[in-house]
């Protein structure tokens, strides 16, 4: 034992001796920023949780784990736990396929394709705040283009953001907007690594654009697709500034998200240690979420 | 994939399609621009007009006397300007070392900086408000800054660009008399210009048009407001002033799209090469 210690501490010293000393002091920033605004929020949030911590009242008292019994029985929690998977059910399809498509149709050889290109990504360089405001706008009760547009139809006017029913989907529309020419990027990205060669073989060998598609493009961007709905999975949980916005959460809490919840219980009515709970299930649930996806994607197009 | 597409579907429908999607992505943005020159009366008429018959400057007006608007956008450069800065000198000095020197824990610490790509803000809100609230920096900008000065993909970006730069170069510098941190500033970091722009397009977007975390720190400090948040604030106490609201989303817009349109391949290349790696 003590001979194992030993030679793993001349390891050790042999490894000191032979590094380059100046790379501790390069990496120093990062590790103390690790530490400071990663390591240590973590351990707090945890230390959080098990604590009643209202912000004004000078004691914390020790709680265990009754905010995650309360969390887990708290209605307007599960209310927006509901919400957010709801909405993420809306955003998912509408930043993977409506993107796919677009991507697939800019990549031919089009005329005009450099116009098309600047429009499409406009809305990555426009902050979310404005997309939320332009769009609540365009939804609204009174005065609003899409109720004029309906009207144009012949149709009634709807309540999109101030009825139960609409609202959500209303709210996923103008995320989705927002979002489309952001993943259309990344899509386009992708196809432009699939060499073209592999279609003319496929041509040659009597294949039909269609089939081209689903048995060449799509198994060849699975990869791609992957990462763009985990990063959608990522961005869609932590759905805030749109209701924030848009309808306060409401009507009747039918937009209220978990990060809506978060903040309201943090910032609102200052329960710190309630609501570093609430994030830690937000954690877990965007894990359970991206195992679920990457377990269903892979295996759709295992070869 | 002309060949895979092009004979099959009639070449019209793709132009008619994606010029369909092009009038989707325009017409918020025309409304809003439109909305913005419309008075009280004109806004709520019907049918809505496309043009204002009779444009006004009232709502900019209004925005101007209410908001103090070159403080809010030299907020917004401020801080993201220091925190792409910040994040581009560490991530190069640690992607640095991740790339070409030997030291204890190297794989280990490479992992985790990997690891926090991992973890959006908004899982550490809390915990990381009230740390900047012990540090005493609610409503600072630093309070503002000092979260996001350091990120794994530009540690990421810049290892994996040192990695490929032959060895040679540095051997040589070395065998030259030059130092480690020579070699560094003088030779690799004006190589390393494409991650500059690829680290620094992700990461200055990324936090200037953060929302969340800017709004809670700054909460009760107006001064430190940045644009989304005083865009919020302006919006929240002007509820069904749709003019007026629309005005401010207008100035906060159309610069940021012309600046795009100027610099649109770096932005393309970030989000292409960021997506595909991050």
């Amino acid at each position: 034992m003590l001979q194992r210690i030993r030679s793993f501490g001349q390891e050790i010293g042999q490894a000191w001796r032979s590094s380059d000393k100046i790379a501790y002091l390069l990496v120093l920033p990062f590790v103390g920023h690790l530490a400071l605004f990663y390591a240590y929020p973590a351990l707090f949030a945890g230390y959080l949780s098990f604590h009643e911590w209202a912000v004004i009242s000078p004691d914390k008292p020790y709680v265990a784990t009754q905010n995650y019994a309360y969390l887990l029985t708290d209605a307007t929690f599960l209310r927006s736990v509901v919400n957010t998977l709801y909405f993420l059910i809306l955003f998912l399809p509408g930043v993977v396929i409506v993107p796919l498509s677009i991507a697939v149709m800019l990549n031919q050889r089009l005329r005009f394709q450099a116009f098309f290109r600047a429009a499409y990504f406009l809305p990555i360089v426009t902050f979310d705040v404005v997309v939320a405001l332009v769009w609540a706008w365009m939804f609204a009760d009174q005065g609003g283009l899409l109720n004029y547009g309906l009207s144009l139809l012949g149709l009634p006017a709807v309540r999109w953001l101030s009825g139960e029913g609409l609202a959500m989907p209303a709210i996923a529309v103008t995320t989705i907007w927002r979002w489309i020419g952001y993943f259309t990027l990344i899509f386009l990205a992708g196809l432009q690594t699939i060499p073209r060669e592999v279609y003319e073989a496929a041509m040659i060998d009597g294949a039909t654009p269609a089939r081209a598609f689903f048995k060449i493009t799509l198994p060849l961007l699975n990869p791609v697709i992957l990462l763009a709905i985990v990063v959608a999975t990522i961005n869609g949980l932590q759905l805030f500034t749109e209701p924030y916005l848009m309808t306060k959460g409401g009507p009747n809490y039918r937009t209220f998200s978990i990060v809506y919840f978060i903040y309201n219980q943090g910032f609102r009515y200052l329960r710190m240690g309630y609501a570093a709970t609430a994030g830690i299930a937000l954690f877990i649930l965007m894990l359970v979420v991206i195992l679920l996806e990457r377990r269903v994607v892979e295996r759709r197009f295992e070869y | 994939m002309k060949a895979a597409r092009g004979r099959g579907i009639p070449l019209r429908l793709p132009y008619l399609l994606l010029g369909l999607g092009v009038l989707v992505t325009a017409t918020p943005y025309l409304w809003m621009i439109s909305s913005s020159f419309k008075n009280q009366v004109e806004i709520f008429a019907f049918p809505p007009t496309l043009i204002p018959q009779s444009p006004t400057l009232e709502n900019y007006g209004q925005v101007m006397d209410r908001l103090p608007l070159l403080r809010i956008a030299f907020n917004s450069f401020l801080v993201s300007l220091s925190v792409t800065g910040l994040a581009i000198f560490f991530g190069a000095l640690a992607g640095y070392a991740f790339a070409r020197l030997k030291f204890i824990g190297r794989e280990f610490l490479f992992g985790l900086a990997l690891f926090t790509m991992m973890f959006p803000a908004i899982l550490f809100l809390i915990p990381r408000f009230m740390l900047i609230k012990q540090m005493g920096l609610v409503g600072t900008y630093p309070g503002l800054i000092l979260p996001f000065v350091v990120n794994g993909l530009s540690i990421f970006l810049f290892r994996q660009f040192f990695a490929l730069i032959p060895n040679d170069l540095r051997d040589a510098a070395i065998m030259d008399g030059c130092s480690e941190m020579g070699v560094l500033f003088r030779i690799m970091l004006p190589l390393s210009k494409p991650v500059f722009v690829t680290a620094g397009v992700f990461t200055f977007m990324d936090t200037w048009n953060d929302f969340l975390w800017p709004m809670v720190t700054t909460m009760g400090y107006p001064e430190l407001m940045t644009m989304p948040v005083g865009l919020a604030f302006f919006s929240q106490s002007y509820i069904h002033y749709w003019g007026a609201s629309m005005a401010m989303a207008t100035l906060f817009t159309v610069p940021v799209v012309l600046v795009y349109l100027f610099f649109q391949r770096c932005f393309v290349e970030s989000i292409a090469l960021t997506g595909l790696k991050g």
